[in-house]
């Protein structure tokens, strides 16, 4: 995916406008508000396309329809991050895998609060 | 042994059944579904003016888009048919690790071909740029969407039920679902990337029109760049939910048109399309499950296609998307096809039969099939496929 810092720096300033509302459980996104107050707890599961441990953000693949989006979240050292049920480090993150991030938005980010795999990238079946 | 007045009562009583089926009319293109009840039908009037609906940048065309309504690309014959727009996609497939792109950060996947005055005063550009990361284009026809909400109401089972992604059974045909980013089977677009028609609907008022809604709240960039200030004069979201839900409505209510009366050689050609195995990937009838809409609910459609991913070859691929490779195409449905005069995804098939040859990959043994057909045979089976 390239120099990952670099190129995401002009999603930054999209990310805070688009959030993805996702309830376990619920595929459906239509009930999802479109914003939330900030500080209430939401919940995205997409695909992670970047990650910048220095940094410490993650960035997903998301959106409606064709309509896709890029979404940047910030970690904390709070952030909790689990690899296939095991808790893990950032580094252990991997490009194409679907995650399921709960995270609040604050201050025009989105700030992660724990971050997990579901399963490999879905294939066929 | 009946007597006279007992076979009168017979005659007349089929001739009642006669004519109440004659009344039954079948379903014209642009027709709702049967069944809707009077509220639906009201949402679904409703939602045709929406569809049809011409936007302007005074109230949220662009500053990008594709068409200024839904209903100038979804036209023929009437509001909901397939249409003459093409439109480019774009993506960048690495095949080492055969992963894709879709090329957010710079305007991907879709290329927006036109702007509005405003932003072309400000960055003297006449369409969203194409990034030079692309590794291919597509391009993209305006499929007809009539019948989509009974597409939208067959369950992941139901889908499920004929993939195949190791050819297990060694037909040949190896169909996989493509799978949205986070995880959902998908079923609408070319590549089948979209689960729901809800979504293709949103997703679609933002980048084909530009005008957002409380699905997609923000604009699509120029490139990957975010738009100057000035150029979007309309706050988002530009339409509101109840247009959205009516506009969803029309294109969920849209029944499919119902195949025309089959001729003695359209029913050979029939059977020709199974005996070749077209029907392998076109599968004739998918049924709905469960819906709070009982027009859509349990019913059999006969849209000719599995929803699944199938490669076609090398000659007709161009961009990945999602887990679709470049070469790999949702198996589209052919209901309706006789409304159509351009064919495959990039309608670069002037006729089905040409577009039948052009068929390869998982499709080569079908399509050989076709090819050996008699000349009787071959007429029998467009003349079917003519008749959808």
């Amino acid at each position: 995916m390239g120099d990952t810092a670099t190129r995401r720096s002009s999603a930054a300033a999209l990310t805070a406008v688009f959030l993805l509302w996702s309830a376990p459980g619920s595929p459906d996104p239509v009930s999802r508000p479109a914003s939330s107050p900030t500080g209430v707890p939401k919940t995205c599961t997409a695909t992670l396309c970047a990650v910048n441990a220095g940094a410490r953000t993650v960035d997903v693949i998301t959106g409606i329809g064709h309509a896709l989006r890029i979404v940047r979240f910030q970690t904390g050292e709070a952030c909790l991050i689990k690899v296939g049920g095991a808790v893990a480090a950032m580094g252990d993150l991997k490009i194409g895998v679907i995650v399921r991030i709960h995270y609040r938005s604050t201050a025009g980010q989105e700030l992660a609060e724990s971050i997990e795999t579901l399963s490999p990238k879905g294939q066929g079946g | 042994m009946m007597g006279r007045g007992g076979a009168f009562r017979i005659s007349a009583a089929g001739l009642v059944l006669l004519l109440a089926a004659a009344c039954a009319r079948s379903a014209k293109p642009g027709d709702p579904l049967r069944g809707l009840t009077a509220e639906q039908r009201d949402r679904f009037e409703r939602g045709r003016e929406v569809f049809g609906r011409v936007f302007t940048p005074e109230t949220g065309l662009g500053p990008l888009f594709n068409s200024n309504a839904c209903a100038e690309c979804h036209e023929d014959p009437v509001p909901g048919g397939p249409g003459d727009e093409v439109e480019l996609h774009v993506a960048a497939f690495d095949p080492r690790g055969a992963t894709c792109d879709p090329l957010i950060e710079r305007g991907g996947p879709v290329i927006q071909q036109m702007v509005t005055p405003a932003l072309r005063s400000v960055l003297g550009i006449d369409s969203e740029p194409v990034p030079s990361a692309a590794t291919a284009r597509a391009m993209r026809t305006t499929p007809d969407v009539l019948g989509f909400g009974l597409l939208d109401a067959v369950s992941d089972e139901a889908i499920l039920a004929h993939a195949d992604a190791d050819d297990s059974d060694g037909d040949g045909i190896s169909g996989r679902p493509n799978r949205f980013f986070d995880g959902r089977l998908g079923r609408f677009g070319r590549k089948a990337l979209v689960p729901t028609l809800r979504e293709f609907n949103e997703g679609a008022f933002t980048i084909e029109q530009g005008v957002t809604n409380p699905a997609v709240p923000t604009e699509e960039t120029v490139g990957g760049n975010p738009l100057p200030e000035g150029v979007d004069p309309v706050p988002e979201p530009e339409i509101g939910q109840e247009a959205i839900d009516r506009a969803d409505a029309f294109v969920r209510f849209l029944a499919p048109p119902a195949p025309k009366t089959f001729t003695r050689s359209a029913k050979r050609g029939r059977a020709v399309f199974s005996r070749i195995g077209c029907a392998d990937c076109h599968v004739p009838r998918l049924r709905t499950g469960h819906h709070t809409v009982k027009a859509l609910r349990n019913k059999e459609v006969a849209a000719y296609t599995d929803l699944l991913l199938h490669d076609m070859g090398p000659e007709l691929a161009d961009i990945c998307l999602g887990l679709a490779t470049p070469s790999e195409f949702r198996t589209e449905p052919l209901m309706g096809l006789r409304l159509s005069n351009h064919f495959l995804h990039d309608g670069s098939a002037g006729s089905i039969d040409d577009a039948i040859r052009r068929h390869g990959g998982e499709a080569t043994a079908s399509r050989d099939r076709f090819n050996g057909l008699t000349d009787r045979d071959r007429r029998a089976l467009l003349e079917f496929l003519l008749s959808l």
